[in-house]
């Protein structure tokens, strides 16, 4: 197993009038981060920005692989909220096609579809197009597409938006199961309990602040809440307000 | 390249799967190029509506209704007034008024709105009426060339005749000088005669005065001895004697004086010899002046004689004319340079196919503008289309975040584009090939490379144009004002002659512009080694374009 490690120093970005700052937590191997926040906090626009598809204001974002510096884009498996995947492909093509795109030898593309599908049980999905998939079906595909690569990291952004219980029971199982090979996974939701169950570590961002996980244990004993998804749930339903010196 | 196929495939795939794509983009294109083609007729201009107003003349309209009927259905006017009002309502397209002054004027009236197409069937009016007009003065020019000749034999006989009094007055001459110069023996014998004659009488005179005086003295002498005599022996005895030597000297006297009239009778014939020798001299001095005045007016004949050979030779030229030179001393025939193959071909069969022949060459020389017009509408909205998908594809935000994927998607946009549109440029290449009888295969290869450098040149603007704006209806916006304005400042529509020097350069080396003269240049003359320069600027264009795409996506980070 390799040691992994995402280290994020003190960014600041921004998206159009709103900006995040103070952003600063480190993840490691099999480490399970939830990204909290209310709807519209920006969540997705720090997700874009330690994927490299934004470039952060300031601060680092570092990846280590056994303690050598690697560019982020190399190790990062990226699930966006929205299906995106090539619509008229088939799931086959669409894996396909990245599988090549992150130089993935051939045979070893089909042995990793073979396991994905079989995994993320797709195998009926294989040669449809992902027009034809339903919405669980397609989060299922994305996130096989973006595992194809096997990265080390694995980002998703709300991927439970729009899906049953039992498709979210399911992810969560296949991510840990995931988690428990050593991987990262970053993950934003609002589903504040799957995150309490699922998550070790924690950040939230809150009017454009961004707190850690320790800091968020220390609000919840100063606010003397019995648990992360109590003091989330007054929070964001304005019962507390948090202290930005938190 | 490890990048670009998989890209490539996936736009490919996606593009054909999309059937409404499929059919916006190629099949009805295709259809639209179709129909386009199988518009053009290739027999010529379909028959146009001409007006003729011809009144209080004499000219022959059924004879230019004859000629103009292969392009034309002519109608009669009263007056041009009435064939105008029509041709505002677009049921004429050229009125023809024919009058009549010293020579018949055509005064043809066209709706200058619709120039493109008037001008060609101005064009035949124009040269069918010449036609006529040439077949009319062709017949002028025949009687006169006939008359000339009859002129011509007359002059001949003219100057035979002269030859011949040439020749009389020569023989008058050669009399004359026999003429002369027997007079001139004749005075000289006349003349000889008198002198001698005077010698005659001076000697007669001599002799007669010496012996009239010999005469004398012996009388007196004889007188005086006859008179001592007397004295001596009476008077009686000598009267007998002095009566007879008076007798004798009076016989003697009178002798003399018959002498003396004799010689006064010689003098005068004398001098009346010497009169005729002045009359011979006179009449010599005539004929001389005679003859000479001949010689003038033989030296008049002659110089007579000169004029007419220099007439004649001088009209020798115009003798050996045909009435059609005759009629057109200076022709200008416009020939075009380009003469389509087919009309090449069909020089031995019928004349239908020979119109055929001769309609094809405006329609070669209209579908290079047709072909590049349409190589410029596909490339650049499908490669609109092909970038705006990707763009605004789903897959999009997960391709982005893959190392050195900035290249590799617009090379796979870029090729996408130009095997999407490589069907339909193929298809108008086909119908140029079937149906407008242009050997465009014939080099092949460096047609290939012009269209594949101008397509590019398009495509990779489009990319560069969609990665700026990003947003599709926007996009498409700005492409149809492009669009526009490549047109305009190619020389389709505006020839850049008309553009001042500096707007005119530029154009000039705008890519469809450089690409259509290399187009024209091989397919039309062969000329593909003086293309080679074209495909320069074209190949220039598109290695300026390719960083500027990149740059502008790597600003714009899409």
């Amino acid at each position: 197993m390799e040691n992994i490690t995402l280290q994020v120093n003190n960014i600041t970005t921004s998206y159009k009038n709103f900006k995040i700052s103070n952003v600063s937590f480190q993840v490691k191997n099999g480490d399970i981060f939830g990204l909290l926040g209310r709807s519209g906090s920006g969540k997705s626009t720090l997700i874009k920005t330690l994927i490299g598809l934004k470039k952060q204001n300031e601060g680092t974002i570092k990846v280590y692989v056994n303690n050598k510096e690697t560019p982020v884009n190399e190790v990062i498996g990226y699930c966006p909220q929205e299906n995106s995947l090539y619509p008229f492909l088939t799931l086959e093509e669409n894996l396909i096609t990245f599988g090549k795109l992150y130089n993935v030898r051939k045979e070893v593309i089909i042995e990793r579809i073979d396991l994905l599908l079989k995994k993320l049980d797709l195998q009926n999905a294989r040669n449809k197009k992902i027009t034809q998939l339903s919405g669980g079906m397609k989060k299922r595909a994305d996130l096989a597409v973006a595992l194809i690569h096997n990265p080390d990291i694995l980002i998703l952004d709300e991927p439970f938006s729009g899906l049953d219980i039992s498709i979210q029971r399911f992810i969560w199982n296949f991510l840990k199961e995931f988690s428990s090979k050593g991987k990262i996974i970053i993950i934003s939701s609002h589903i504040l309990g799957d995150i309490k169950r699922n998550c070790n570590c924690f950040g939230l961002i809150y009017k454009g602040l961004f707190y850690g996980t320790q800091e968020l244990i220390q609000s919840i004993r100063s606010y003397k809440e019995k648990d992360i998804e109590s003091f989330l749930e007054k929070l964001f339903t304005r019962e507390l307000l948090l202290n930005e010196e938190v | 390249m490890g990048k670009i196929f998989p890209l490539i495939n996936s736009s490919l795939k996606g593009f054909i799967r999309n059937r409404r794509a499929v059919f916006l983009l190629v099949i009805f294109p295709l259809i639209l190029i179709s129909v386009v083609f199988f518009s053009f007729n290739p027999d010529g201009l379909r028959k146009v509506p001409i007006g003729i107003v011809s009144v209080n003349n004499d000219f022959d309209v059924s004879e230019l209704k004859r000629v103009l009927s292969s392009f034309s259905s002519t109608s009669d006017y009263n007056t041009i007034e009435d064939c105008i009002k029509d041709l505002k309502k677009y049921n004429q397209y050229t009125c023809i008024e024919i009058l009549k002054q010293n020579s018949y004027i055509f005064n043809v009236y066209f709706d200058n709105t619709q120039e493109s197409i008037i001008w060609e069937i101005i064009q035949r009016i124009k040269t069918n009426v010449d036609l006529l007009q040439k077949e009319r003065t062709k017949e002028m020019a025949s009687d006169f060339l006939e008359k000339f000749s009859l002129t011509m034999n007359k002059l001949d006989i003219f100057k035979v005749n002269l030859k011949q009094t040439n020749s009389e007055l020569d023989s008058y001459i050669y009399e004359i000088d026999g003429s002369i110069e027997k007079l001139k023996t004749s005075k000289k014998d006349i003349s000889d005669t008198i002198n001698e004659m005077d010698q005659d009488i001076y000697e007669m005179k001599t002799l007669k005065s010496n012996y009239e005086a010999q005469k004398n003295n012996y009388y007196s002498s004889i007188m005086f001895k006859l008179d001592e005599i007397e004295a001596l022996v009476g008077s009686s005895e000598t009267a007998g004697l002095r009566n007879e030597i008076n007798s004798y000297n009076s016989f003697a006297g009178n002798y003399f004086n018959e002498m003396d009239s004799r010689i006064s009778k010689y003098e005068i014939a004398s001098e009346k010899g010497k009169n005729y020798i002045s009359e011979i001299d006179s009449t010599i001095t005539k004929m001389e002046n005679t003859k000479k005045d001949l010689y003038l007016y033989k030296s008049k004949l002659d110089k007579t004689e000169n004029e007419i050979t220099n007439i004649q030779n001088y009209f020798k030229g115009v003798g050996e004319l045909d009435p059609e030179t005759m009629v057109n001393p200076i022709v200008i025939y416009n020939k075009p340079v380009y003469i389509p193959e087919v009309e090449a071909e069909i020089k031995n069969l019928n004349g239908e196919k020979a119109e055929r022949g001769f309609n094809m060459i405006s329609l070669q020389t209209i579908y290079p503008n047709i072909l590049f017009l349409i190589v410029l509408f596909l490339s650049l909205l499908i490669s609109s289309f092909v970038c705006l998908s990707e763009i605004n594809s789903p897959a999009n935000q997960r391709i982005k975040l893959i190392k050195g994927i900035s290249i590799p998607e617009i090379i796979s946009i870029y090729t996408t584009s130009l095997i999407i549109i490589a069907l339909p440029i193929f298809c108008v290449l086909l119908f140029g090939n079937i149906l407008f009888v242009i050997n465009i295969f014939k080099n092949f290869v460096f047609v290939s490379i012009i269209l594949f450098l101008i397509s590019s040149i398009f495509i990779i603007f489009e990319i560069s144009l969609a990665y700026l704006i990003k947003k599709k209806s926007i996009t498409l916006l700005i492409t149809t004002f492009i669009l526009v304005f490549l047109i305009f400042f190619s020389g389709f529509l505006l020839p850049i002659e008309r553009m001042s020097k500096i707007a005119g350069y530029i154009a000039s080396i705008f890519p469809m512009k450089v690409a259509l003269s290399a187009f024209n240049k091989i397919v039309f003359y062969n000329e593909w080694n003086s293309s080679i320069t074209n495909i320069v600027i074209l190949g220039i264009w598109f290695a300026i374009l390719i960083p500027v795409s990149l740059i502008i996506k790597k600003i714009k980070q899409v």
